[in-house]
């Protein structure tokens, strides 16, 4: 692998590994829609007021806006979900919060460098898209581990087949399943 | 799961094996003295108290819960302002404490402020949840890198080098917590 390639996959490894608190506390279909969809919004608005507030006002001012867009957005999703839904948003409220949080978000908060990578910028959203259905799948994912069946509907399925799953735990080593799975089907080490 | 497990795993299970090193390359330097390590407990505790009654106070009586996540940037934001204004004032050079530790530990602040948010009961609730995320935290940069020198030694199979071991590890060490949150902080959180 070539050192751009492999600067390429580290860095795409380094966004999804900032993803880990979404995806532990992604243990259901139900919890990884909130999530996924929250996610997406939020890092959606991250990246377009990065490239919207004009470069003249300095980079660490065009961050803060944009964390503060992404704040923002993560509070209208919040309220969203307890207009739909006030029982789900008592129980994933503190867990929707955490989206504004996470490496991704921040990654797409920073303003382009180069003209080049502003033209390309519209790649950020198609990555939301990818992080955010990757949410979606491990909670689906651990919820059919967990409880051997999955439902939209909010605690319907017990954690009886293989509990762990269901737990932060179950997340990690899931994750740690899918890395090395991954590196056998690609057939190409990563450098430790 | 108890509020100190869920301030637990945000820091710990989430954010910081970005520092810790699960991704290659990366892995960080911990040069820090248990003094500081201890320093950083009580902000964090201290920060959870103050957002946590500002949420108490100020937040859940209008129901404005959902702009949480504004009010603490505005909390962090400020401060950093307000540091800035107090170097200023006293003539004295700002060190930008925006470092490349900065991320992590405002994700801790921030996990210790969102268990806050679920810690009605006690400024007792409020304290521990706060030094649990900075626990969080030190567990996975300080006892976790003891693991994986540890690993460094042992014939762990190719497949399950760098990435995959690490992640399976913290998994083990999180299940370990688990056991600690279910039979002790569940029972005194709730």
């Amino acid at each position: 692998m070539g050192n751009e390639n492999r600067t390429v996959t580290t860095r795409a490894w380094a966004a999804f590994v900032g993803l880990t608190p979404l995806l532990v506390f992604s243990n259901g279909l139900l919890i990884g829609l909130v999530l996924g969809m929250t996610f997406l919004v939020v890092h959606s608005t991250a990246s377009a007021v990065a490239l919207l507030v004009p470069v003249s006002f300095g980079q660490r001012r065009i961050f803060a806006f944009s964390m503060a867009g992404a704040m923002i957005a993560s509070s209208v999703c919040a309220t969203l979900i307890r207009i739909i839904d006030p029982l789900l948003f008592e129980s994933s409220f503190t867990r929707v919060f955490l989206a504004a949080y996470t490496v991704p978000v921040f990654n797409a908060a920073v303003v382009p460098s180069s003209m080049a990578d502003r033209e390309r910028a519209w790649e950020n959203m198609a990555r939301g898209l990818g992080y955010g259905s990757a949410i979606v799948l491990v909670g689906l994912v651990r919820e059919l581990m967990a409880s051997g069946g999955v439902s939209i509907a909010q605690a319907t399925n017990p954690s009886v087949f293989l509990p762990v799953m269901a737990q932060p735990a179950g997340a990690m080593v899931l994750l740690g399943l899918a890395a090395a799975g991954f590196r056998v089907a690609t057939s190409r080490g990563v450098d430790r | 799961m108890s509020i100190f497990g869920l301030a637990f795993y945000f820091t710990f299970g989430g954010n910081i094996l970005v520092q810790w090193g699960v991704i290659p390359g990366t892995r960080a330097k911990h040069a820090g003295s248990w003094g500081a390590s201890f320093a950083f407990i009580i902000a964090a505790a201290v920060a959870a108290v103050f957002d946590g009654l500002l949420f108490r106070y100020s937040l859940t009586p209008m129901g404005l819960e959902s702009i949480a996540p504004i009010t603490f940037a505005l909390f962090v934001f400020g401060a950093y302002a307000a540091l800035r204004a107090l170097f200023a004032a006293i003539n004295k050079p700002f060190i930008d404490p925006f470092d490349d530790n900065s991320f992590q530990m405002t994700l801790v602040l921030y996990a210790a402020a969102m268990t806050a948010g679920q810690c009605f009961s006690s400024v007792w609730l409020l304290l521990g949840g706060g030094a649990m995320a900075a626990f969080g935290y030190l567990a996975a940069t300080r006892f976790l890198d003891a693991i994986m020198e540890r690993l460094d030694l042992e014939p762990v199979p190719a497949t399950f080098r760098g990435a995959p071991i690490r992640f399976i590890s913290a998994g083990l060490m999180a299940l370990a917590f688990s056991g600690v949150d279910a039979s002790f902080f569940s029972r005194i959180s709730g």
